[in-house]
């Protein structure tokens, strides 16, 4: 058995290079972002078309092509932190900054996610003075340009 | 550590409980007013890297004597003194405190010996980096 949990070890990297084209993951250098809190990894879902016909009481459906692909989650923003800056900065830019993004999880054998992406989403969460003085955290989404490449 | 530091800042405080601040018990034939404070709850939450953020801890400090002349000027300093603090105590940072039960009257009845005791909760968000 090799499952894992699901709390601790993993991570998500950003690419260095901006350039168009992007080079191919091995041959750009990636960051780890720190302090990430929270990662949903992409979700695959192809889209469906349903159809019936008259002499079969069942629905018939196929297939589609892949619906899109977002990776969310949420940093304890650090604003020390060079990839932080670089997600808000990417995420102020129109039409999306691309870069290599990388997910490594925390398994036995490393699995790991390459892509394309840029971000999409960089929302702060407010500054409160009604509760206790937790860490401020940012949610951001990353969308996927492409295909992901799984590692082994 | 959090709880050293409280006592160090309380015993700076120039309560009428001077130095006899402790804790989770009173040593035997301790003087009163005496102060007690004990951690009853905490954690530290984690990131995916495994890096701590801030430590949560919730403390109870009670105050003890013979008379409640003696024993509510120390549990309101304690509480002036608390309640809002930010910054450095000790090596302790600290990020939040709040007064979360504001003091409240209780009687312990010893023998025929009766005590009054004063208490109150504060939850705090800090680090020891």
């Amino acid at each position: 058995m090799a499952y894992y949990g699901q709390s601790v070890n993993a991570f998500l990297y950003i690419g260095t290079s901006t350039a168009t084209p992007l080079p191919a993951p091995a041959g750009d250098s990636f960051t780890v972002i720190p302090l990430l809190e929270i990662l949903t990894p992409p979700g695959l879902e192809t889209s469906i078309g349903t159809f019936s016909i008259l002499n079969d009481a069942n629905k018939r459906s196929v297939g589609g092509k892949s619906n899109d692909k977002v990776v969310e989650g949420t940093v304890v923003i650090d604003w020390t932190e060079a990839t932080h800056v670089s997600m808000y900065a990417d995420a102020a830019l129109a039409g999306g900054q691309k870069r290599n993004w990388r997910i490594v999880y925390p398994d036995s054998n490393t699995r790991q996610l390459d892509f394309v992406a840029f971000v999409a989403k960089w929302t702060e969460e407010s500054f409160d003075a009604t509760g206790d003085a937790k860490e401020h955290v940012a949610a951001f989404t990353l969308a996927v340009d492409g295909a992901i490449t799984v590692t082994p | 550590m959090l709880d050293t530091d409280l006592i160090l800042f309380l015993q700076q405080q120039g309560t009428g409980a001077g130095t006899r601040i402790h804790t989770g018990n009173a040593p035997q034939n301790s003087q009163f007013p005496v102060v007690i404070i004990r951690r009853t709850s905490g954690n530290t939450p984690r990131v995916l890297g495994g890096q701590a953020l801030n430590s949560r801890a919730q403390f109870s400090m009670d105050v003890i004597g013979v008379d409640y002349a003696t024993v509510l000027p120390v549990a309101n300093q304690i509480r002036a003194s608390l309640d809002g603090f930010t910054g450095y105590m000790g090596g302790s940072n600290i990020m939040s405190a709040r007064c979360l039960a504001e003091p409240a009257d209780f009687s312990e009845i010893e023998g025929d010996q009766v005590f009054r005791r004063v208490s109150q909760d504060f939850f705090f968000v800090y680090s020891e980096a």
